[in-house]
């Protein structure tokens, strides 16, 4: 094509005309308009709106629309669910909901129809899910109370995301627990109590009580953390950043 | 997978070959049309629009997206900031008035989301790869009973980032709380950085270590082109 020619000309600017051109492109299209001075408590007003508006129009479609239709697809809800965009739900899965969770965005909750029980996906009061998460629930999933979960971590209680749900095993995240950004947890794994999984992990072993774990795979770096009764409450050196020598 | 013949049959159906020539110039037109109003949008809306929340702005500034920054941080721009996605800066209810300051020709790339509760500052000539965290605190305090009671982070958990001159961050790093990275250095994709990166160093893996270190570069400053 001839456009393609003039563009690949003008990016590599092989005349005057056409280094002129690109100056000319990169001023246009690669700028923003000059905000002047006395405006900019406006725009500053207007960014604000821009936002406000966002935030409302996504409030009033999770309390009135998407809050019921998820509702509505779960086995049982407890109190006080609050929803800001609507969660996909593939399969026969069965979802309990305890008081006072919250989901944070979209998550996909998929299940297979070939695991021949009905899976169970289970959530306890207070848990706070984040956004992106994905749970694939073949045989069971449980999350009890009080579990903090970040944006964009995978569930998977069986190895094959499609037809074929091979030799599921449930997952179970104890009470207390906080799972950082982008972890996987895979199949057959419970997170103790309190137990602390950091960014980025892959959980593919059990992870004891009140010890903080990272890494691919993850590997607990710190016991005891996080205030038990019968831990004297002290930083553990092991956690302090070592140097990357 | 006899009965599906007749399925896939339908979803491969294609329009003959020699109508491309008749769909060619829309294909252009399309991309030409949807540029045109990204254009107008963040010429006139997004990029306006946050200048107007930060307290300021060099110049060139470029934006795809208008930038998630509904917190209460100060946010200082150099020149020729070019944002190649959704950027998000939150900060939590912890400080007053976080830093958040980003120098001069730093290229971030999509989705690059920050938490600047304390302080976030990138120097000169810095790309992020997109998909990027840079986070200055975990957002729970460590503390079980804390994290229970829904109790923000105490404040010597958060610890400020500093991302100095020439610094490469490839693509899904996550940068947690207290690490500086020094001048000209790499850091592997995917990489988790808990520690501080020694300038002209590669470092990568979760967490990250070092990998190579680099020639610093003599004085004579390399050119633009």
């Amino acid at each position: 094509m001839i456009i393609d020619e003039l563009i690949v000309k003008i990016k590599r600017g092989e005349s005057p005309l056409f280094r002129f051109m690109r100056r000319c492109a990169q001023t246009i299209l690669y700028s923003t308009m000059p905000v002047p001075k006395p405006l900019k408590p406006l725009f500053a007003l207007g960014y604000r709106a821009h936002f406000g508006t966002k935030f409302f129009i996504n409030w009033l479609l999770g309390f009135l629309y998407r809050g019921p239709l998820f509702q509505a697809r779960c086995a049982s809800v407890g109190k006080n669910l609050h929803i800001s965009l609507l969660p996909e739900v593939r399969g026969p899965v069965e979802i309990h909901l305890g008081d006072n969770v919250s989901i944070f965005g979209a998550n996909l909750i998929e299940s297979s129809d070939l695991c021949g029980v009905t899976p169970q996906l289970i959530i306890g009061n207070r848990v706070d899910l984040g956004h992106g998460l994905q749970f694939l629930v073949n045989r069971e999933v449980r999350i009890d109370d009080d579990v903090n979960v970040a944006n964009f971590v995978r569930f998977m209680d069986s190895d094959d995301f499609n037809s074929d749900p091979s030799d599921p095993k449930p997952i179970h995240v104890c009470r207390y627990a906080w799972i950082g950004q982008d972890s996987f947890i895979l199949k057959g794994v419970t997170i103790g109590e309190g137990a602390v999984i950091g960014v980025n992990s892959v959980v593919k072993t059990d992870i004891p009580p009140y010890s903080v774990a990272m890494g691919n795979p993850a590997r607990v770096v710190v016991k005891n953390v996080g205030g038990r009764a019968d831990s004297a409450a002290t930083e553990p050196a092991a956690l302090k950043p070592e140097p990357t020598q | 997978m006899k009965k599906n013949r007749k399925s896939q049959a339908a979803a491969c159906w294609r329009l003959p070959v020699w109508t491309a020539r008749i769909f060619r110039p829309f294909y252009y037109l399309h991309f030409a049309v949807a540029d045109f109003f990204r254009w107008i949008y963040r010429v006139f809306y997004a990029g306006p629009l946050f200048e107007g929340r930060c307290s300021s702005v060099g110049r060139g500034f470029y934006t795809m997206k208008i930038p998630d920054a509904t917190s209460q941080c100060n946010m200082t721009l150099g020149d020729d900031v070019a944002f190649l996605g959704h950027v998000g800066v939150g900060s939590g209810r912890v400080f007053d008035a976080p830093a958040f300051s980003i120098g001069n020709r730093v290229t971030l790339g999509p989705t690059v989301f920050f938490t600047a509760s304390k302080e976030v500052r990138i120097g000169d000539d810095v790309r992020i790869g997109g998909g990027s965290r840079i986070m200055d605190s975990d957002g729970h305090p460590r503390d079980t009973a804390a994290r229970v009671a829904d109790m923000p982070p105490p404040a010597d958990e958060i610890k400020s980032i500093h991302i100095g001159s020439k610094v490469d961050i490839g693509r899904k790093s996550i940068i947690l709380k207290g690490v500086t990275i020094g001048e000209g250095a790499q850091v592997g994709v995917n990489s988790v950085v808990v520690a501080n990166v020694p300038a002209y160093t590669v470092v990568a893996g979760n967490p990250a270590r070092l990998v190579s270190r680099k020639q610093a570069p003599s004085t004579a400053a390399v050119g633009n082109e």
